[in-house]
């Protein structure tokens, strides 16, 4: 099983183009996807799900064309927005009933399924409580069960651990994790230790374009004899800093000291790091990356 | 410049406090509060942003009470809630110059303060419904530090930034820490730990000062059940 996007295009009114060419092999397991605000993430999970038609392109999800039979895609498929609309006053067995008849599961297995994903995303003990106290992880909880009635192959998530603390995060992580060992899980993301923790490939976007594909350790390795360790006084700081780009600074009271990326030594004096997922990030997307 | 909380019991309306016998100090620098979801971080910081009375004990800023003249105070104060910006139909830049009326900033450098800002934090002078996140973000920002205050609050200042804009916010947090104290909350501790002077880590039992990340790795600090 795999998804397949081949050229794939999408122009918004007034020649805007989110998407500019998209070509990508989605393998089973968890697939990060990363990339600037802006990048096109959305719309390609969009387009995927559905929601959206592309401009030009192929997509094929599991052997089907998805432009063809949508109806197909969609029973195979889960997706879990970065936003999305809750009943404050159901609970959540009534809200996912209501969200399986939608997706046509009916009587006894509606029934058999609801129990099934509330237990697996750890909510069968919040049952009676109205969703309108639930905590933020506990919504997104509630996100992916929703995504999971109808048992899909793919569950698609836009940003899930956004808002989410860390306790929540790494749960979720591992819940997703778990999903993806028979499914394709297509992530994405602002944190880098999401993609680290549980992602077996990633893709970088950048101006609706694919940057990278790879292993996470293949994206810190962009970033490979470029980041350095850097000591220096302040008020040399105050001069150098518009020339160098940093990923992190911490001052005392009359130095700086920084992690700074560049394709040489900076000012001849810093030390070699190794470099991690973000710096790989940072490079390839980076300006100064050339 | 010392932000004391003293023995803090904050709620809303009537009811149980929310958070009770809250203890902790913190000097210039940069501090992460952290703590799980609903614990009441956002509670702490509008209480320590003198938006909400506590119901007990004293917030004391540079040895007095925020209470004790909280005008006066507020010129000394940036906050930057948590919710993102949603100003249809207004610029940036009137949005700008109208909070710095509003702070007290003089008429004659007023416009000076403005596009001084505009410019450090790159925003464009375009109609706030048009900025992405990330300059929402930036905006919010630009109007916490008109006053150039001491005492910064940020509330979860990463949430929905992407990589770079992460980075870019660090690097200016580390300058902005130099001379002044930035409480900020965060979901992502990792994301800001390389900077911060101190962590305050909130569970439902009080504050934990967890003290300067460079003498106590976050190794041995306690997980929160």
């Amino acid at each position: 099983m795999e998804i397949r996007f081949e050229g794939v295009q999408k122009i918004y009114p007034g020649q805007v183009k989110a998407l500019d060419g998209i070509d990508l092999t989605i393998p089973v397991g968890m697939y990060g996807l990363l990339g600037p605000n802006g990048a096109g993430k959305t719309t390609l999970m969009r387009i995927l799900c559905t929601l959206m038609e592309p401009t030009a392109g192929k997509i094929t999800v599991d052997g089907i064309d998805r432009l063809v039979e949508p109806e197909r895609v969609r029973r195979i498929l889960g997706y879990l927005p970065q936003e999305f609309g809750l009943y404050r006053r159901l609970t959540a067995p009534e809200y996912l009933d209501f969200v399986g008849s939608m997706k046509g599961l009916s009587g006894a297995e509606r029934r058999r399924q609801v129990a099934d994903v509330l237990e697996r995303v750890n909510l069968t003990h919040e049952r009676r409580k109205p969703l309108g106290g639930y905590s933020g992880g506990m919504k997104r909880r509630l996100g992916i069960a929703q995504a999971l009635l109808g048992d899909p192959k793919i569950l698609v998530v836009d940003e899930p651990t956004a808002g989410l603390d860390p306790e929540e995060r790494l749960r979720f992580r591992n819940l997703l994790a778990d999903l993806s060992t028979s499914r394709i899980v297509l992530l994405s993301t602002h944190i880098a230790s999401d993609i680290e923790a549980t992602c077996q490939s990633v893709a970088v976007m950048q101006k609706g374009r694919v940057r990278f594909t790879g292993s996470p350790t293949a994206l810190m390795q962009a970033a490979a004899g470029q980041v350095w360790q850097l000591d220096l006084p302040a008020a040399e700081y105050e001069r150098v800093r518009s020339t160098l780009k940093v990923v992190s600074a911490r001052r005392t009271s009359d130095a700086v000291s920084l992690r700074v990326l560049a394709p040489e030594r900076p000012l001849g004096i810093g030390e070699s790091l190794p470099p991690t997922l973000e710096d790989g990030y940072l490079c390839l997307t980076g300006e100064g990356a050339a | 410049m010392t932000l004391i909380f003293d023995q803090v019991a904050l709620g809303y309306r009537h009811g149980e406090p929310v958070l009770a016998d809250l203890s902790f100090e913190a000097s210039r620098g940069l501090y992460l509060l952290t703590g799980p979801n609903g614990v009441g971080k956002s509670t702490l910081l509008k209480a320590a942003a003198s938006l909400l009375r506590p119901l007990a004990g004293a917030i004391r800023w540079r040895g007095r009470s925020i209470w004790a003249d909280p005008v006066a105070f507020r010129w000394e104060l940036g906050y930057v809630p948590q919710d993102p910006l949603d100003l249809p139909g207004q610029s940036a830049r009137d949005w700008l110059l109208y909070l710095a009326a509003l702070k007290g900033i003089r008429h004659l450098s007023r416009r000076s303060r403005v596009d001084q800002l505009m410019a450090e934090l790159q925003l464009a002078d375009e109609f706030v419904a048009q900025y992405s996140t990330g300059m929402k973000q930036r905006l919010a920002l630009a109007a916490a530090l008109l006053n150039d205050p001491e005492l910064l609050i940020l509330d979860e200042p990463t949430t929905a930034l992407d990589l770079e804009e992460k980075r870019q916010l660090r690097a200016r947090l580390s300058e902005l820490a130099a001379d002044r104290l930035i409480l900020c909350a965060t979901h992502v501790p990792e994301e800001l730990d390389s900077l911060a002077d101190g962590h305050l880590y909130l569970t439902t039992h009080g504050v934990i000062d967890r003290g300067d990340p460079l003498r106590r790795g976050p190794e041995d600090l306690p997980r929160s059940s």
